[in-house]
């Protein structure tokens, strides 16, 4: 099969679908955006609470991936999401920059405290509520447990990453656990 | 460490499918938006043809200003012979003792006080490029004096590829000589000598012409008799 054939199938080798994407094929760049689509938009919604945010962030990620995907060497089954979670989370970041300090007092968790609803325990969460209950953090705690829980990072990593010390990572961790513990406390 | 109720919920994260979360997604409308922003090429940059004439016309204009600039200073220089007030019009330079004179544009004169004998001296332009200082130079073929010079040729001095200055034979111990040494560019050393064959009382030896300002130059004379530095003509 020639790189710019436009036979693929779901069951492609996704080292096969870089190596056409690079060479612009439309039909292997639709197969990897279907694919990761999804997980991808999750996670944008994680970071940008406002669903058209989310979105608008989702397609300049994209466009980012397939216009520096040259750059890009696949290295096995993985490679292709996490490079493309890397930008997401850049793109995500980049975005909560731009609107306004990600980090700020605790204002906004008292406002947060005071707009909680009700929720189910954890268990019996659907991914709506488990979402809902994630985005209603505040923007610094929110964006540092998100690092840390569902990208993996470690505080040195976060610190890095947001320009903040480890220490400041850690309590906002530690603040994020707090609400989210209680609120979830709440619905027992 | 992670929990593990984060442990759940990063498990239930990863497990959500989209349309789950927002039922009315549709990836093909949003495929449609992002191939169509892949396929939109950057048009190259193409600047008017006008544009490549307007700066051929400012080249031009610059190099024009600048070479009318450079003749309007040359013969600016070439006119000015009139003593600068603040400068000194006369220095006696004794001896064997080099004397530091500061000129401005005008003409130099040494004068050779024993003689009486004028000596015009000018920094010519074309010489430049004389990098051999203590460089021996007269110009007898310039002078009243239509006797043919004895040449030695073994010590030809070139100041390009094809102008040579003949040098003449000269019993040095009866050798005039007028160093200047322009220490504002100190690679840069003329010694116009006198020998017997240029006897003329009226001969002008060498003709320079200050073209670098300021000058600051050294008169060392390396004859036996003082000379007389006049500023001006």
């Amino acid at each position: 099969m020639g790189l710019n054939s436009y036979e693929f199938s779901n069951n492609t080798d996704e080292g096969y679908l870089v190596k056409c994407c690079k060479n612009n094929n439309p039909a292997a760049q639709k197969l990897l955006y279907k694919k990761y689509e999804g997980a991808m938009m999750i996670l944008c919604l994680r970071y940008v609470v406002d669903y058209e945010d989310a979105k608008e962030v989702l397609m300049d990620g994209f466009y980012s991936f397939f216009k520096n995907i040259g750059r890009f060497s696949y290295l096995g089954e993985g490679s292709v999401k996490a490079w493309l979670t890397k930008i997401l989370v850049n793109q995500c970041l980049s975005f909560l920059r731009k609107r306004k300090p990600i980090f700020s007092t605790g204002k906004d968790l008292d406002s947060y405290e005071n707009k909680w609803a009700e929720e189910n325990v954890l268990d019996n969460m659907n991914i709506k509520e488990i979402m809902k209950l994630v985005q209603s953090l505040p923007d610094g705690y929110r964006t540092v447990f998100n690092l840390y829980v569902f990208e993996g990072m470690n505080h040195r990593e976060i610190g890095e990453m947001l320009e903040i010390s480890e220490n400041t990572s850690k309590s906002q961790l530690h603040k994020a656990r707090e609400i989210l513990k209680k609120k979830i406390l709440q619905t027992i | 460490m992670a929990l593990d109720f984060e442990k759940l919920l990063k498990e239930k994260m990863d497990e959500a499918s989209l349309n789950e979360l927002i039922p009315g997604w549709d990836t093909e409308i949003h495929w449609h938006g992002l191939a169509q922003k892949l396929q939109t090429k950057k048009k190259p940059i193409f600047l008017p043809a006008w544009s490549y004439a307007a700066a051929l016309l400012v080249a031009v204009l610059c190099c024009w200003f600048y070479l009318t600039q450079s003749t309007n200073e040359q013969t600016k220089i070439k006119k000015v012979t009139v003593i600068a007030p603040q400068t000194p019009n006369k220095i006696i330079v004794e001896t064997g003792k080099p004397t530091m004179v500061t000129v401005k544009k005008e003409t130099l004169i040494v004068k050779e006080i024993q003689r009486k004998q004028s000596v015009l001296v000018k920094i010519n332009k074309d010489y430049d490029v004389v990098k051999d200082t203590g460089m021996v130079l007269s110009l007898d073929n310039i002078t009243e004096n239509k006797q043919e010079p004895s040449v030695d040729k073994s010590n030809m001095h070139s100041l390009s590829t094809e102008q040579k200055i003949p040098v003449i034979a000269i019993n040095k111990s009866r050798q005039h000589a007028v160093n200047i040494l322009d220490i504002e560019n100190e690679d840069r050393q003329f010694m116009i000598s006198k020998g017997p064959a240029a006897g003329s009382s009226s001969q002008i030896l060498e003709r320079m012409q200050f073209l670098i300002t300021p000058q600051k130059v050294i008169v060392a004379n390396a004859g036996p008799y003082p000379l007389e530095v006049l500023f001006g003509k």
